[in-house]
C-alpha cells in the first residue's frame, strides 16, 4: 500500500499531466459557453411546477403558469403549444422494420441476420412495456430535447470520455515508462520488490486515470449544471416522446433505451461506462508500456493500433467469410465502445448485433486486457533488462 | 557463498560471457577489465537484471533466478548508469527505494538520514537531486545500494565521472562498508582497486582470464618489468607501458619478457602494468 502511494505521488507530481488536465477543463468551458439554451432553462423552470409527467395535473399546472416580460410569455406559449395533444410515441411502434432494414442495409446473412432480428424481437418487448408504462409521456425538454440531449450526452460527455481516455493513457504510459524515463530501472528492478513493483504501478496509473477522469467530469459538470436549468427534468425519462434518434437507415426514431432511464440515472449510467472504458483504454496502455519502454513510440502505436482497429472493420468486405463476425466483434473492443458512446444503453445501429453492447463490450475488453497485462507482466519478469 | 558456474550470455548470435566461473566469499572483488569485456553484463547476471544464457548462479546453493526477492533482499547495486529522480530530494528518493527493499518505514527514517550522512551529503538531504554534482549524485548512488545494508555489494563503474578527491573518499568509503560482505567492484580503472581489492578478477576475450590477489597477479610479470631513460638502447622485443617526463627527459617503463636489458632497471611490477600488458591487445 505505501509503494502504490509512492508511484500514485510520482503520478500526481507530474506537471505535464495537470497542464493537459487545465487544458481540457478550459476546452470544455469553451464548448459550454455555447450550450447556452433561454428556452431550455426556461422549460427546465417551470418543471419545477408542473412536474416532467405529461399529465392532467401537468396541463393544470401549466395552464396556471404566468410570465414576466415578452421573452417569458414566449417560451411559456411555446411551450403550452409544444406539449399540446401529444400522445405516447411506443403506442403501436414496432421495431422489426428498424432490423430489417439494417439487415437489408448491410447485406447480412445467416446468423448474423438472424442475431439482429431477435435484438429487435426483444427490443419490442422492452417497447411494448414503456408504451404500458407511458413512459414517453414526460417533458425533458420539450421541443429542443434531441439538441440538450445531444449535447450533454454525445458532445459534452463524449470530450470527457477521449480526455478522460487520453490522460488515463497517458498517466499509464507514465507509470510504466517512469523508470526508462528518469534511468533509474537497473535500481527499482533489482530491489526486493523487484519486478513486482508493476503490480502498484498498475494500480497507481488504474486509480489515477479513473480519478483524472472524475475530477474533469466533476468540474465540467458542475459547470454544464451551474450555467443551465434542469429543474425537475432530473426526473424525466430519456425515453421522452420529445427525444429521438437521427438515423440515416432506419429513419427518425423514438429514444429506445433497454431500461427505463431518468436523465439522472441515465447520466450516471453513462458516466459509469465511461469509467470502464477509462479503466480499459488505461489497462491496454500499461500493458504496450510494458512491451515498449519509450513512453512516446508506445503511446504512438497506441494511437496506430486503434486507427487499424477503426480501419479493419470498416474496410473489411461483408461478403469475406469473417468479414461479418469482425465487423461486429470489433464494436466491443474499447475504441468501438468510445466511437459509439452515444448509442449505449440503447439498441444501437447497423454495427451492432447484440443488446446491451455497451456491457457485453466492457466486460470482454476488461477480461482480454486484464489478461493482457498480467501476461506482458509475466514476461517481463523473464526479460533481459539489458 | 556466491557462485557464478559455467556461465556463458548470448544475444543472438554474438557471445558476451563464456563459461565464466567465479566464487565469491567475502570481501572487495575487483572485477578488471577494459570496456566492453563484458563486466556489465556479469554485473547485471549478478543483479538479477540479465538471466545467463546457459550456467547458474548460486547464492548459499540455491539459484538466484529461483531465491527471487529472498536473493534481491541481501544485494545492494550501483549501476552504471546511475538514473535518479531530479524534482526528489536525496531523502525522498532513498525513501521510496527503502519501500522497494521491504524496509518498513520507521527503519528507513532513522536509516535514511544515518546513509545520507555517511556519504557527507547530510547537509543536502532535502535538496532536489537536480542541482547535485556527478560526485554527489554518485554517493547517493552507494547511499541507497547500502540501504538494506546487504550481505552482496555490487558497484558498476562506481567511480565514473568523479574527480580524483572524490575517488579516493569513495575508495576509503568502499574499504569502510567491506567488512562482513561481499563487494563486487567492477571497473577499468586500475587505481580504484589496487589499494582496495581482495582478489582482482580479469575478464579477456568475454572469458575468465584471473581470479587472483593482486600480489599474485603482480607477481606473473616478477622479473619482466623495467624502467630507463634510454629506451632506444633497449635491442630486446619489449611491450612499452607506460611514459613519465622528469626533467625533460622520458622514463619509460616496459616489459620485456626476454631477459634483462642492460640499459634498463627491473622495477616491481604492479597492477597497472599487468593490465596494460594483458590487454595491450585490445583497444581501451
Amino acid at each position: 500500500m505505501f509503494i502504490y502511494r509512492l508511484e500514485l505521488k510520482k503520478l500526481l507530481s507530474s506537471a505535464a499531466v495537470w497542464g493537459f488536465l487545465a487544458v481540457c477543463l478550459l476546452f470544455n468551458l469553451f464548448i459550454i459557453g455555447h450550450s447556452v439554451d433561454e428556452y431550455a432553462d426556461d422549460v427546465g423552470a417551470a418543471s419545477e411546477q408542473t412536474g416532467v409527467v405529461l399529465d392532467p395535473s401537468f396541463y393544470e399546472k401549466l395552464s396556471q403558469m404566468t410570465a414576466s416580460g415578452d421573452r417569458a410569455s414566449q417560451h411559456l406559449e411555446r411551450l403550452k403549444a409544444e406539449t399540446d395533444g401529444v400522445t405516447d410515441v411506443f403506442d403501436g411502434y414496432e421495431t422489426r422494420n428498424i432490423g430489417e432494414r439494417y439487415i437489408a442495409a448491410a447485406g447480412t446473412t445467416g446468423y448474423f441476420a438472424e442475431a439482429m432480428r431477435d435484438k429487435y424481437a426483444a427490443l419490442q418487448k422492452v417497447v411494448d412495456e414503456k408504451a404500458k408504462n407511458d413512459e414517453s409521456l414526460t417533458l425533458y425538454f420539450a421541443g429542443v430535447t434531441y439538441s440538450r440531449h445531444q449535447f450533454l450526452f454525445n458532445t459534452l460527455l463524449g470530450w470527457l470520455l477521449t480526455e478522460g481516455a487520453l490522460v488515463a493513457v497517458l498517466l499509464a504510459l507514465l507509470s510504466v515508462g517512469y523508470e526508462h524515463i528518469f534511468r533509474t530501472g537497473h535500481i527499482v528492478y533489482s530491489t526486493k520488490k523487484g519486478r513486482a513493483v508493476l503490480r502498484p504501478k498498475l494500480a497507481a496509473s488504474l486509480s489515477a486515470g479513473l480519478g483524472a477522469y472524475a475530477l474533469l467530469a466533476l468540474l465540467t459538470l458542475l459547470v454544464y449544471f451551474g450555467v443551465n436549468e434542469y429543474g425537475d427534468v432530473w426526473r424525466s425519462s430519456v425515453s421522452s416522446l420529445f427525444n429521438y434518434r437521427v438515423d440515416l437507415i432506419a429513419g427518425n426514431r423514438p429514444f429506445v433505451t433497454w431500461y427505463s432511464f431518468s436523465v439522472l440515472t441515465y447520466l450516471l449510467a453513462m458516466l459509469a461506462a465511461g469509467a470502464g472504458v477509462v479503466l480499459c483504454f488505461s489497462l491496454l496502455a500499461f500493458g504496450m508500456g510494458i512491451w515498449i519502454r519509450n513512453s512516446y513510440i508506445a503511446f504512438l502505436v497506441f494511437l496506430a493500433a486503434h486507427a487499424v482497429c477503426i480501419a479493419v472493420p470498416v474496410q473489411m468486405p461483408s461478403t469475406w467469410p469473417m468479414g461479418p463476425a469482425v465487423k461486429y466483434s470489433a464494436v466491443l473492443s474499447p475504441v468501438w465502445l468510445w466511437l459509439k458512446h452515444g448509442l449505449w444503453f440503447t439498441d444501437g445501429d447497423i454495427d451492432i448485433l447484440w443488446a446491451h453492447f455497451e456491457t457485453i463490450g466492457l466486460f470482454v475488453s476488461l477480461v482480454v486486457l486484464a489478461a493482457f497485462c498480467l501476461f506482458s507482466a509475466l514476461c517481463f519478469r523473464k526479460r533481459n533488462l539489458a | 557463498m556466491l557462485a557464478v558456474n559455467h556461465v556463458t550470455k548470448k544475444y543472438g548470435t554474438f557471445t558476451a560471457l563464456e563459461d565464466i566461473t567465479i566464487e565469491f566469499t567475502g570481501g572487495v572483488y575487483g572485477l578488471l577489465s577494459p570496456n566492453g569485456s563484458g563486466k556489465t553484463t556479469l554485473i547485471k547476471m549478478l543483479a538479477t537484471l540479465l538471466f545467463p544464457t546457459s550456467g547458474e548462479i548460486l547464492w548459499e546453493g540455491m539459484e538466484i533466478a529461483k531465491l527471487g526477492e529472498r536473493y534481491r533482499e541481501v544485494i545492494g547495486y550501483l549501476p552504471q548508469d546511475f538514473g535518479y529522480y531530479k524534482h526528489q530530494s536525496p531523502r525522498q528518493f532513498l525513501h521510496y527505494l527503502a519501500a522497494l527493499k521491504g524496509i518498513d518505514r520507521s527503519t528507513a527514517s532513522r536509516k535514511v538520514p544515518e546513509l545520507l550522512q555517511l556519504v557527507s551529503l547530510g547537509d543536502v538531504m532535502d535538496t532536489k537531486m537536480r542541482k547535485f554534482s556527478g560526485g554527489m549524485i554518485q554517493r547517493v548512488g552507494i547511499a541507497q545500494a547500502m540501504l538494506n545494508d546487504p550481505k552482496i555489494l555490487i558497484l558498476d563503474e562506481p567511480t565514473a565521472g568523479l574527480d580524483p578527491k572524490e575517488r579516493v573518499r569513495f575508495r576509503n568509503l568502499i574499504s569502510e562498508l567491506s567488512k562482513d560482505r561481499i563487494v563486487i567492484l567492477s571497473t577499468h580503472i586500475v587505481s580504484d582497486i589496487e589499494t582496495i581489492a581482495n582478489r582482482v578478477i580479469m575478464l579477456k576475450d568475454r572469458k575468465l582470464f584471473c581470479n587472483d590477489s593482486p600480489a599474485n597477479i603482480c607477481h606473473t610479470l616478477s622479473g619482466k618489468v623495467y624502467e630507463t631513460w634510454e629506451i632506444e638502447s633497449v635491442a630486446q622485443p619489449h611491450f612499452p607501458l607506460t611514459q613519465r617526463q622528469e626533467d625533460g627527459r622520458t622514463l619509460v617503463r616496459f616489459v620485456c619478457e626476454t631477459g634483462c636489458p642492460e640499459a634498463a632497471r627491473p622495477v616491481t611490477p604492479n597492477l597497472e602494468d599487468v593490465f596494460l600488458y594483458v590487454y595491450r591487445d585490445q583497444v581501451m
